[in-house]
């Protein structure tokens, strides 16, 4: 057994450093190419180094793509936006979920055939708290794209089980964890909690310790479900995360600088 | 020439007639598009688009050459693109896309607290 | 429920578009019927889960259920409650749920009791 995995090692070694041309980034599918003259296959016409693009290329391409895609469908992007890290990101209304993903999938300049994730965000001081993001990913182009729409906890959203199978699993992920109902949904149940679970547990207000702890008894001989009792009643739980989130999004004022400049000499 | 025996993709066939095949297809999606209102931004640019690769079908007899400019993807990748695209523009001919925004969003939605 | 309060407040721009009923007559009959098949469900639940307890305890306590959401009148929430309510039913009907979450909703066998007086308080306070 080990001898057949030293051999395949030496050959993943042995391809990995084969000497072949770089195939450059315009010609995605040279190498996937299956003539019965082989020669064919490895003869690019010309070799350009494989360079990254700077980001201020990057983000004009993004934004002139982005442009096209609110040109085509006016009727459902609220907003499209290039994030500071060279994100393309649209903000579709609600309804129109199936329209943009069929678009995204099946235009010859998108081919977003590929979906990466799909996720909910839940922020309550929003009017709808909840922001549904799907990831796709353009394997042609070697674009990725984000899609965000926005529901509350009454309003269903379309689900995208007909455009993308693969989304099965995350709607019921998304509404196990969030409670955001999925429309047309082929079989949405829970997948993440236990039967007879209660609440949804990525909602804010929910508890952190949960409303219920599950244990064995021995002397019932079998599994139960207790409400939870913290030991400590009074002590009091900072559970606010050290680390700065988001901070982009936090509009800072822009007096705040020369304050602490001034706060640190009286400290002096 | 060396004729493609495969293409080297699961479940996708090599096509016999792929100039026939794309041109039928190119010349279906114009029709369906040609229904949308002619300041609609989705036809103006697949008009564009796929009129370039309808002249190319029909200007280059060479399987090779062709494909080149129907860049990236071989002919047959490009034949399932184009299908695609054709059940795109009947859907979208249905969703009208060309129409002002359904809803603005409510105020302070796409921003962070 | 937290979000009766919310739903109240019609905001420009927030969907308000209905989950399955259109008006609340549809809606209460939605209810009913998962009620009912509830209600029907119930021999089987115990013949399966082998429960010690009688038919008649157990429709008590569905409708206990049902009750504890009489007071929702948003019709997107009742719709979702009931949605809930089926995809609970089928957990049970399929026997996906085990006993134990069966026997929870009954009776806490574990719940210790809390001691009223003085002195029992001061026993068994904990910190």
């Amino acid at each position: 057994m080990s001898r057949l995995f030293r051999s395949l090692w030496r050959r993943s070694t042995t391809l990995r450093y084969s000497n072949r041309p770089i195939a450059s980034a315009l010609q995605p599918c040279l190498l996937r190419r299956n003539y019965t003259n082989e020669t064919e296959v490895i003869a690019p016409t010309e070799q350009i180094p494989a360079v990254r693009a700077s980001a201020e290329v990057v983000k004009q391409q993004l934004v002139e793509f982005g442009d096209y895609i609110a040109q085509c469908l006016p009727k459902f992007i609220q907003q499209v936006q290039v994030t500071f890290t060279n994100e393309l990101e649209l903000l579709i209304t609600p309804d129109s979920v199936i329209p943009v993903c069929t678009f995204l999938r099946d235009n010859h300049l998108c081919q977003f055939t590929n979906l990466v994730d799909l996720t909910a965000v839940d922020v309550p001081t929003r009017p709808c708290r909840f922001e549904v993001v799907y990831n796709f990913l353009s394997i042609p182009y070697n674009q990725r794209i984000r899609v965000k729409t926005y529901t509350n906890e009454v309003t269903a959203i379309d689900s995208i089980c007909q455009v993308h199978p693969g989304a099965n699993w995350y709607e019921r992920e998304v509404w196990d964890m969030y409670g955001v109902f999925f429309r047309h949904h082929p079989d949405l149940r829970r997948i993440l909690t236990d039967y007879g679970f209660d609440g949804h547990p990525f909602r804010k207000d929910f508890p952190l310790s949960g409303y219920y702890e599950v244990r064995y008894d021995d002397e019932l001989q079998r599994i139960v479900r207790d409400p939870v009792e913290l030991a400590q009643e009074f002590r009091k739980f900072d559970l606010k995360t050290p680390w700065e989130v988001f901070p982009n999004y936090r509009k800072t004022p822009e007096i705040e600088a020369p304050a602490t400049e001034s706060s640190t000499e009286e400290k002096k | 020439m060396a004729s493609k025996l495969t293409t080297g993709l699961v479940g996708l066939a090599v096509e016999a007639h792929p100039h026939k095949k794309l041109k039928i297809l190119y010349e279906t999606i114009l029709k369906v598009v040609s229904t949308m209102p002619a300041s609609a931004g989705y036809r103006k640019f697949t008009e564009e688009n796929i009129k370039q690769r309808l002249s190319a079908v029909n200007t280059t007899p060479d399987l090779n050459q062709l494909e080149e400019k129907l860049r990236p993807g071989q002919l047959e990748e490009a034949i399932e693109l184009a299908k695609s695209e054709l059940s795109l523009a009947k859907n979208l001919v249905r969703w009208k896309p060309w129409e002002p925004l359904i809803s603005e969003p409510p105020e302070g939605q796409w921003e962070w607290p | 429920m937290s979000t009766a309060g919310r739903i109240s407040q019609v905001m420009k721009g927030v969907p308000m578009k209905p989950v399955m009923s259109a008006n609340p007559v549809e809606a209460r009959r939605r209810v009913l019927t998962l009620y009912k098949q509830w209600y029907r469900a119930t021999p089987k639940i115990i013949e399966k889960f082998q429960l010690p307890y009688t038919v008649e305890k157990v429709h008590n306590r569905i409708r206990e259920e049902f009750m504890k959401n009489s007071h929702v009148r948003d019709v997107r929430a009742i719709d979702l409650l009931v949605i809930k309510g089926q995809m609970d039913l089928q957990e049970t009907i399929k026997m996906w749920k085990q006993p134990c979450h069966i026997k929870s909703y009954f009776h806490q066998e574990t719940a210790v009791e809390v001691p009223t007086d003085f002195l029992g308080k001061f026993f068994t306070q904990k910190h």
